[in-house]
C-alpha cells in the first residue's frame, strides 16, 4: 500500500479526508456538525443530506479498498466494485429525495467520520472488517430502526428508500462475513485482524465521545441527545450471515452499554 | 534457584475491549483469551519473570487481592499458558523489575482483583469478541441520522 496523507481529530491520527466539491463544508469533529433530535423539516433535510453523504463516503472506502489492495482475491474485488455501484446508487436516490423535500447538497456541513477510520487499515481484511462487517453491521440496524421513525413521521417515501438500501447493506456486510468464516480456515492469523480493526474503531468512537453540556452547530446539547438504544435486529443480522453466537453477543454489549450511560443512551 | 519464565517469540496480539487480548500462536494455531489480569502477567512476561516478580506485582496493583490465592492463581495460570506454548521457563536470572514500557492493562478505579485466566477460542468465538454494536459507535454522535427525539 502506497503512503497515505493523514490528520489528527482529538489526538487521533485518521486518514485525510477525500477531495470534496467546494459545495460541502467538511468538519472534523461531531460538535462541529448540525445534527438535529427531531423530524421537523430542516431536520429531516439535514437527515437525508446526511445520509446523501454517508453514501458517498461508502463508494469512496469500498473504491479506495480496491485501489489499495490490487493483489485482494478476485472473488472479493468483484464484490467491492458491485458495492461501489450499490453505493453509488444510494446516494443518488438519496439525493433524488432531499432535493424532492427542499434539500441542496452542502446545506449542512459533512463529516468523514467513517472513511478517516476505515482507510487508516493497512490490510484489506481489516478493511472489510470496519466498512462491512463492523459499520455496515450497525448500519443495518440503524436502517431498521430509521425505515420505522420515518414511517412515524409521515414520510413513507423515504422509509421506502431506507428499506431498499438496508437490503443491499444486509448483503455488503453477508460476503464480508463469508470472507472472514473462509479466512478462518485458509488463514486464521489474518482473522486477528479483525480484533485489532474493532479495537481502532472502538477507541476513535471514545476520543470523539462529547463531553457534558457539549453542543454542536445546531445548538443541540450532544450529551442529553437520545443516541441509541437497543437496537440489534436479529432477522437481518443472521441474513447478514453473523451466527447466533455472534448476535447474541451484540445484544449482551448493547444491553451492558444502557446499563452503564447516565442518560445519553436511552 | 527462583522459576523463571518469558512469553515465546512470534506470537500474535490484538485488544479486547474490556483489557484483555486474544493471543495467535501460529506453531499450534490456536487463538487464546486472556482476561484483563492474565494480559497483564502476559505483558510482563514479555521479559523473563519470576513467579515472585508476578505475585508481586498483582499484589501491588491489586491491593485488594491476598499473596496466597494470587500466587496460587499465577501458578495455575503459568501451567495453563505453558501448556498452551504461549510460556516457556528460562533458565537463569530474570530481566529485572518492572518495565514502565511493560506494564499490562491498569486496572480500572476500584476494579477488584479477578484470577487470571486463559481461554482457547474456536474461530466463531474469536469473531463473536471482535464485535462493535452501533450503540458503541453512536457514542461519538449521531451517527447514521439514527437519533430520534428528546431535545427541542
Amino acid at each position: 500500500m502506497e503512503p497515505i496523507a493523514t490528520k489528527v481529530v482529538r489526538g487521533v491520527t485518521l486518514r485525510a479526508d477525500p477531495a470534496r466539491e467546494p459545495c460541502f463544508r467538511v468538519v472534523q469533529d461531531p460538535s462541529q456538525l448540525a445534527d438535529y433530535a427531531d423530524m421537523s423539516e430542516t431536520a429531516r433535510r439535514q437527515r437525508l443530506h446526511k445520509h446523501v453523504h454517508n453514501e458517498m463516503q461508502s463508494m469512496e472506502m469500498a473504491a479506495q479498498t480496491l485501489a489499495d489492495f490490487p493483489d485482494a482475491p478476485w472473488e472479493l474485488r468483484m464484490s467491492l466494485a458491485r458495492q461501489c455501484w450499490d453505493e453509488a446508487r444510494h446516494s443518488r436516490v438519496l439525493h433524488r429525495r432531499l432535493v424532492e423535500v427542499g434539500g441542496r447538497r452542502g446545506e449542512f456541513p459533512v463529516m468523514n467520520f467513517e472513511w478517516s477510520i476505515t482507510c487508516m487499515a493497512d490490510s484489506v481484511w481489516a478493511r472489510i472488517a470496519i466498512q462491512n462487517r463492523t459499520f455496515e453491521g450497525g448500519e443495518i440496524d440503524l436502517l431498521k430502526r430509521l425505515v420505522r421513525i420515518w414511517k412515524e413521521a409521515g414520510d413513507t417515501e423515504t422509509a421506502e428508500i431506507l428499506d431498499g438500501v438496508l437490503a443491499d447493506e444486509i448483503e455488503h456486510v453477508r460476503f464480508s462475513n463469508a470472507w472472514f468464516k473462509r479466512l478462518g480456515k485458509e488463514n486464521p492469523a489474518a482473522l486477528l485482524k479483525v480484533g485489532a480493526a474493532v479495537h481502532f474503531v472502538r477507541s476513535v468512537a471514545r476520543a470523539l465521545e462529547p463531553k457534558e453540556g457539549e453542543t454542536n452547530a445546531a445548538g443541540v446539547d450532544l450529551t442529553a441527545f437520545e443516541h441509541v438504544e437497543v437496537l440489534v435486529s436479529p432477522e437481518d443480522r443472521r441474513l447478514a450471515g453473523f451466527s447466533d453466537a455472534e448476535i447474541e453477543q451484540a445484544v449482551l454489549q448493547e444491553t451492558a452499554i444502557v446499563a452503564t450511560s447516565t442518560g445519553t443512551i436511552r | 534457584m527462583a522459576n523463571t519464565y518469558v512469553a515465546v517469540t512470534g506470537l500474535e496480539a490484538a485488544p479486547l475491549a474490556d483489557g484483555g487480548a486474544v493471543i495467535f500462536s501460529p506453531k499450534t494455531g490456536k487463538f487464546v483469551m486472556l482476561n484483563r489480569t492474565a494480559e497483564r502477567l502476559w505483558t510482563r512476561l514479555q521479559a523473563a519473570r519470576t513467579e515472585d516478580d508476578l505475585v508481586a506485582d498483582l499484589c501491588r496493583t491489586y491491593t485488594d487481592a491476598g499473596a496466597d490465592p494470587v500466587r496460587r492463581d499465577v501458578q495455575a495460570v503459568l501451567e495453563s499458558l505453558r501448556g498452551l506454548d504461549l510460556v516457556r521457563p528460562q533458565l537463569g536470572v530474570a530481566d529485572g523489575g518492572p518495565s514502565a514500557a511493560a506494564q499490562g492493562t491498569s486496572p480500572r478505579d476500584g476494579e477488584a482483583y479477578a484470577a487470571p485466566a486463559a481461554q482457547v477460542l474456536g474461530e466463531e468465538d474469536l469473531l463473536k469478541v471482535f464485535q462493535l454494536t452501533a450503540a458503541e459507535i453512536s457514542v461519538a454522535g449521531c451517527w447514521w441520522a439514527g437519533c430520534r427525539t428528546g431535545n427541542p
